[in-house]
């Protein structure tokens, strides 16, 4: 059954199409960026604030937590405000381009139907209109910083190649769960409920040492946790856990194989499905 | 050079879900007759079979062929859209498809905006785009309206803009999709003559049209499809007037 189902193209030909694909997508310097920027006026095209809603809804949550949870947790209000502005800038990324990467190719069906271009440009697309904006609601974090007082440590500079590996990692997934998405068509609800969850179960807001020994691998194992983490801490001033860096090296190169395995097996079959 | 072939080309549509059993139902009354495969518990419509076709400079062909024959499958498939099931395609040279009007434009954004978006999904560059704005726009006659929202437009004028962007820079390959017939008169006469000038620098043109005079203009070979199938290929006058067969 699978030969038979597969058999549509050599394996040869399948893995060559599917580099071909992304090569032509990563290529198009003049397309995504340009999609994906057409993406964000699109979105907020009429409206007053536009993207600055994203900002500030992160600001005031933060504030809101900060005001609920510093006495409690008895921690310093400045440094946890902090913590948690960090932390709801980095959530808000993952999760919207998770929840819209189980959409990508469902939503552009119309280009994928009657355009040759290619499909790694969906997900490119996507990934750069996230980080737009990401670089958009980064803007709060040095005020945030600068108002609690914490001065740049020497390891801060870390901060940013563990962005670039997110991105890396955010990219995969994309394609992962693209690809799962224009196939079965739960899965983008799946998505949704599943972030709702993380975004309680990850040290977003609570800070991982309240959890309790018992529970410490709960943490230890959640890979959003780990590139929270990495991004976080330094900008902190502080280190990552010790198992933040592996676990999100170790996750993007099992997303990385796995999407290069699915696009170059499913690739040719989106068209259809879509 | 540009090139375009396929040899024993088949693509065959899944059907996901409930309706796949509604269909064997169906299929066994011999409705769909031999157009179903039905493979282990995997169904799908043969859309095309067999196909073997080989362009080269200088090729226009013309298709025709009854609705639901193949003819916008074939143009997808030409473009790279749908993977055969069998067989291959070889494409060489820069490929444009001009299946639908509207694909990539954004109502909210002007008209400008729009040109550029739909220049964004022909895989036209924006720096290649820009030097040629000023010759769209007054090509379009829109005016002060290339400024507006497109969703200010009537189906006319985001016509017009679609068909004046989309011809701005000929391709090695055309693949098109009659989608004309919206358009007055008036423009009809002045998007034959826009259309002439782009056909004549592009290398390889495939048209699908049920205007046979439109046909006849443009194109030196034609191809017929029945049923997803080469009913008969040949010079185009030959081709238009091979008559439709009874069955159909």
């Amino acid at each position: 059954m699978g030969t038979a189902r597969m058999g549509r193209q050599a394996p040869g030909t399948r893995w060559s199409e599917a580099a071909r694909d992304l090569r032509g997508g990563l290529s198009s310097l003049w397309l995504w960026p340009a999609l994906g920027w057409a993406d964000i006026r699109q979105r907020y095209s009429g409206a007053v604030l536009g993207s600055f809603w994203i900002t500030a809804n992160i600001a005031l949550m933060a504030l809101v937590l900060t005001f609920v949870f510093a006495g409690p947790l008895g921690v310093r209000a400045g440094g946890y405000a902090a913590y948690v502005t960090i932390g709801l800038v980095l959530w808000y990324f993952i999760q919207n381009a998770l929840n819209e990467a189980s959409n990508v190719f469902v939503v552009a069906a119309e280009t994928i139907r009657n355009t040759p271009m290619p499909l790694s440009v969906q997900v490119l697309r996507l990934t750069w209109r996230n980080l737009i904006v990401l670089a958009h609601n980064a803007a709060i974090v040095p005020l945030v910083l600068v108002a609690a007082g914490i001065a740049p440590a020497a390891t801060a500079w870390t901060a940013i190649p563990a962005v670039l590996l997110l991105v890396l990692a955010i990219f995969f997934a994309g394609m992962l769960l693209g690809l799962l998405g224009a196939r079965f068509r739960d899965v983008p609800q799946m998505v949704s409920n599943l972030m709702q969850l993380l975004f309680f179960l990850t040290p977003v807001f609570w800070l991982p040492q309240t959890i309790g020994a018992a529970r410490g691998w709960f943490v230890a194992t959640n890979p959003i946790f780990a590139f929270i983490d990495i991004v976080r801490a330094p900008l902190l001033g502080g280190v990552p856990a010790a198992g933040s860096w592996p676990l999100a090296l170790a996750v993007t190169a099992a997303a990385g194989i796995a999407a290069a395995f699915a696009f170059a097996a499913c690739r040719a079959r989106v068209a259809y499905w879509i | 050079m540009a090139g375009l072939s396929l040899q024993g080309v088949c693509v065959d549509f899944p059907i996901y879900h409930a309706s796949a059993r509604s269909m064997r139902r169906f299929a066994l009354q011999g409705a769909l007759g031999r157009r179903l495969r039905i493979a282990g518990r995997r169904t799908s419509v043969t859309a095309l079979a067999d196909i073997d076709l080989a362009l080269k400079d200088g090729d226009r062909l013309a298709l025709v062929g009854a609705n639901g024959s193949g003819k916008s499958t074939l143009l997808r498939t030409m473009a790279g859209v749908y993977a055969p099931r069998a067989g291959t395609v070889a494409r060489e040279g820069r490929c444009t498809a001009l299946l639908t009007p509207a694909t990539g434009i954004d109502p909210a954004a002007t008209g400008l905006d729009n040109i550029f978006l739909i220049g964004l999904h022909q895989g036209i560059a924006p720096r290649a785009i820009r030097p040629l704005v000023d010759e769209i726009v007054e090509w379009t006659e829109l005016g002060a309206f290339i400024g507006a929202p497109l969703r200010t437009y009537s189906a006319g004028m985001m016509l017009r803009l679609a068909f004046a962007v989309s011809t701005a820079i000929p391709p090695d390959i055309l693949l098109m999709d009659e989608w004309l017939g919206v358009a007055d008169a008036d423009f009809q006469l002045k998007a034959y003559v826009r259309m002439s000038a782009f056909v004549e620098r592009t290398r390889i043109l495939v048209l699908a049209s049920h205007s046979a005079d439109l046909l006849r203009i443009w194109c030196n070979r034609g191809v017929r499809l029945d049923s997803g199938r080469i009913a008969a290929q040949g010079e185009v006058g030959e081709i238009l007037g091979v008559p439709a067969p009874a069955a159909a």
